[in-house]
């Protein structure tokens, strides 16, 4: 069990700067989640932590021990790998058990040990085979399986469920959640898919072209991305971003959006361009309006309907040719080509500035 | 006019030779497809390979069938003599230091140089200029055993102590300090020194192999092993040895039947004069130079008898490889 601290931690590729700057403390215990496009650098932050990479500059602490010097195995780290990188010579037990007969373990604890890990993720009776006997789900399970007979202070994976099939990640995302509960200790989570983020960290860092965005729970990113970029990564289908102009009428500031005018609570300093960023759930057709919502007419035009059941995505655009999508109660009834006022929630928008693509407030 | 008339007559040789080949195909192609239906799509096959058959059967089998009778008569094929060229095979004295010899170059060629390109493949891995330095270790492969043993024959020349030393290998001993030595001549080296030329030669071919074999690791199964806690030595034994090991008995065969077939190194550099005689320049005397064809074929059956398992084998495991795939 331990934290891990990165300070100032950079890693530059030849001219090709993987890592910017990264400042980030993780609690002992908790289940942290990097997420973020491809290139952004995340995988690159799991492995210097892991010691597959050197950093170029910055320290990296596992518990109070800097380790940038450190070799793997000196580390106290299990990693799982997205090929989960199984040895394929050796059976499900002598994969398991490789690392223990490294630490130079008893014949009996080895045993011991592999097989608690196997029960623990019901893998028992694979114990004797190849991993090219396995499918899919049962190779991740022992790709887990190997990183915890090690009882390591720090779990890493790397995508560990991206080479699964949709119905068994789902299984698979609520398994390690689980065992995170049950082991207690310090997970790091590479992931792109925002939903494994969401479902599974208790802190989710966002990153972009290197650079850490934003570090907060589930929750928050949602609520108060700091950025139109954390705004546009997590949700789906992702937040609307428009163009809107502030006007002053009668003392009052508004922003202008097409014909439609939302009256601003707070002031803004100076006049810069602004971005309005408004989610596809708090778009609502005039029928089936929710009760205390800031109501905020705005025309459009249907262009593609996307009935899900649940819920129907509609991709909409404005009379200014803006483009959007809305997210509206499935009992609507709607055909493409169709013009429509929808209402918008006054209450859910964020503004952005439109350069710095910052959050305004 | 005269080598007009030559190359008339290669043109028509070529002409007719193709021709020949090409109208045969299409008359046994005309002869099945007018046969009826369940015959002409069975016996389709056979036609087209029936020429490749025939020739590798002529050249092939038939000699091979042609030694094994002859491997049972006198001399000058007259008299029928049982065993008795087998007998001597095993019991000659120059046939015990052959077969003693060619164990030691199995042994030797074999583990030396597998060794070795096994070496060279996984340290060559982690180099700046690998194709450089792979390229020079693979250079002795193109040259031929004649060229090598030439070349070798330079390395080894030997002078009488006092004389300007024109070999390589003595020069840098007589600066040393020492006398002369005849690698050649002088029993207690010269088997290795056959050997070393060998070894040089096929070490490339090992590991250019090999190091294909080593690249097929995926790099992830090694990082895997460095956080489970292993360090170079016990990745290498325990990750990347085993899991080339297909490729590894492969390579091993391949030498080894070369091995067994060797005779172009000692005929050139020492005629297998002073104990250096292998089993196939054994035969190759016998045969040419005694005109024994009994002992000469008896010797060739032994040769192919040792070869088959080995032949067997890599097939076996260049079938299961290609399963693999």
């Amino acid at each position: 069990m331990a934290s891990v601290t990165f300070e100032q931690v950079t890693k530059q590729f030849d001219d090709f700067t993987a890592v910017k700057n990264l400042n980030l403390e993780i609690a002992d215990g908790e289940f942290l989640v990097f997420v973020g496009p491809s290139g952004c650098g995340k995988s690159t932050s799991l492995r210097l932590l892991a010691g597959l990479e050197d950093i170029s500059s910055g320290q990296i602490s596992i518990g109070d021990r800097p380790v940038n010097h450190l070799s793997p195995k000196d580390r106290d780290i299990a990693m799982v790998f997205q090929s989960y990188a199984l040895y394929p010579h050796m059976s499900v037990f002598e994969n398991m058990a490789f690392s223990l007969q490294l630490q130079g373990l008893s014949k009996t604890e080895v045993k011991k040990r592999v097989e608690n890990a196997a029960a623990q993720l019901g893998i028992e009776m694979l114990l004797h085979r190849k991993p090219k006997e396995l499918s899919g789900g049962q190779r991740q399970r022992v790709a887990v399986g190997r990183a915890i007979v090690r009882q390591p202070s720090v779990f890493l994976m790397d995508e560990p469920l991206s080479n699964l099939d949709a119905k068994l990640r789902v299984q698979a995302r609520k398994e390690i959640s689980k065992l995170h509960d049950e082991l207690k200790t310090t997970f790091i989570y590479v992931t792109h898919d925002q939903v494994e983020a969401m479902t599974m960290g208790d802190r989710i860092a966002v990153m972009k072209d290197g650079i850490l965005q934003q570090v907060d729970t589930p929750g928050n990113l949602y609520n108060n991305p700091v950025n139109m970029f954390v705004a546009s990564f997590i949700g789906s289908p992702a937040m609307n971003f428009f163009g809107v102009e502030p006007v002053t009428d009668d003392g009052k500031t508004y922003l202008q959006l097409g014909q439609a005018r939302i009256p601003l609570t707070t002031k803004l300093s100076g006049d810069r361009p602004i971005t309005l960023g408004i989610r596809p759930e708090n778009i609502y057709h005039p029928q089936y309006l929710p009760p205390d919502i800031a109501a905020v007419e705005i025309q459009a035009t249907v262009n593609l309907i996307e009935m899900m059941g649940n819920e129907l995505i509609v991709y909409l655009e404005t009379p200014e040719k803006a483009e959007f999508v809305a997210r509206l109660d499935p009992r609507v009834d709607l055909q493409s080509g169709q013009a429509i006022a929808l209402i918008l929630d006054a209450n859910r928008i964020y503004l952005f500035d439109r350069e710095q693509e910052t959050v305004l407030f | 006019m005269e080598i007009l008339y030559r190359l008339g007559s290669v043109l028509v040789a070529i002409a007719v030779g193709c021709g020949g080949v090409i109208g045969l195909f299409y008359l046994a192609n005309y002869a099945i497809n007018a046969l009826p239906k369940p015959w002409n799509s069975r016996l389709l096959p056979w036609v087209y390979v029936s020429p490749a058959l025939a020739i590798l059967s002529a050249y092939l089998i038939l000699p091979t069938i042609q030694t094994i009778y002859l491997s049972f008569f006198d001399g000058r094929s007259q008299n029928f003599v049982g065993l008795k060229n087998y007998i001597f095979a095993f019991t000659d004295p120059s046939m015990l230091v052959a077969f003693k010899n060619n164990l030691l170059w199995l042994v030797l060629v074999t583990g030396i140089s597998v060794g070795l390109g096994l070496i060279v493949a996984v340290l060559v891995d982690k180099v700046r200029y690998e194709a450089v330095a792979k390229s020079l270790i693979f250079l002795p492969m193109s040259i031929s055993f004649v060229g090598a043993s030439v070349i070798w024959k330079f390395i080894y020349a030997y002078k009488p102590a006092g004389d300007d030393q024109i070999g390589l290998l003595n020069a840098i001993v007589v600066s040393l300090g020492f006398e002369p030595v005849g690698w050649l001549v002088e029993r207690s080296v010269n088997n290795f020194a056959l050997i070393a030329i060998m070894i040089w030669l096929y070490t490339g071919y090992c590991m250019v192999i090999l190091s294909a074999a080593v690249k097929g690791i995926p790099e992830d199964v090694i990082e895997a092993a460095k956080i489970d806690g292993a360090n170079s030595w016990q990745i290498f034994w325990r990750i990347t040895v085993p899991m080339i090991r297909s490729t590894l008995l492969v390579v091993s065969t391949t030498v080894v039947i070369l091995v067994l077939k060797v005779f172009d190194i000692v005929f050139v550099m020492t005629g297998g004069n002073q104990g250096t005689e292998v089993i196939a320049s054994r035969m190759i005397k016998e045969m040419f130079n005694y005109r024994n064809f009994g002992r000469g074929s008896a010797i060739a059956v032994i040769l192919l008898i040792l070869i088959i398992p080995v032949m067997v084998s890599n097939i076996r495991r260049f079938r299961a490889q290609e399963k693999l795939r």
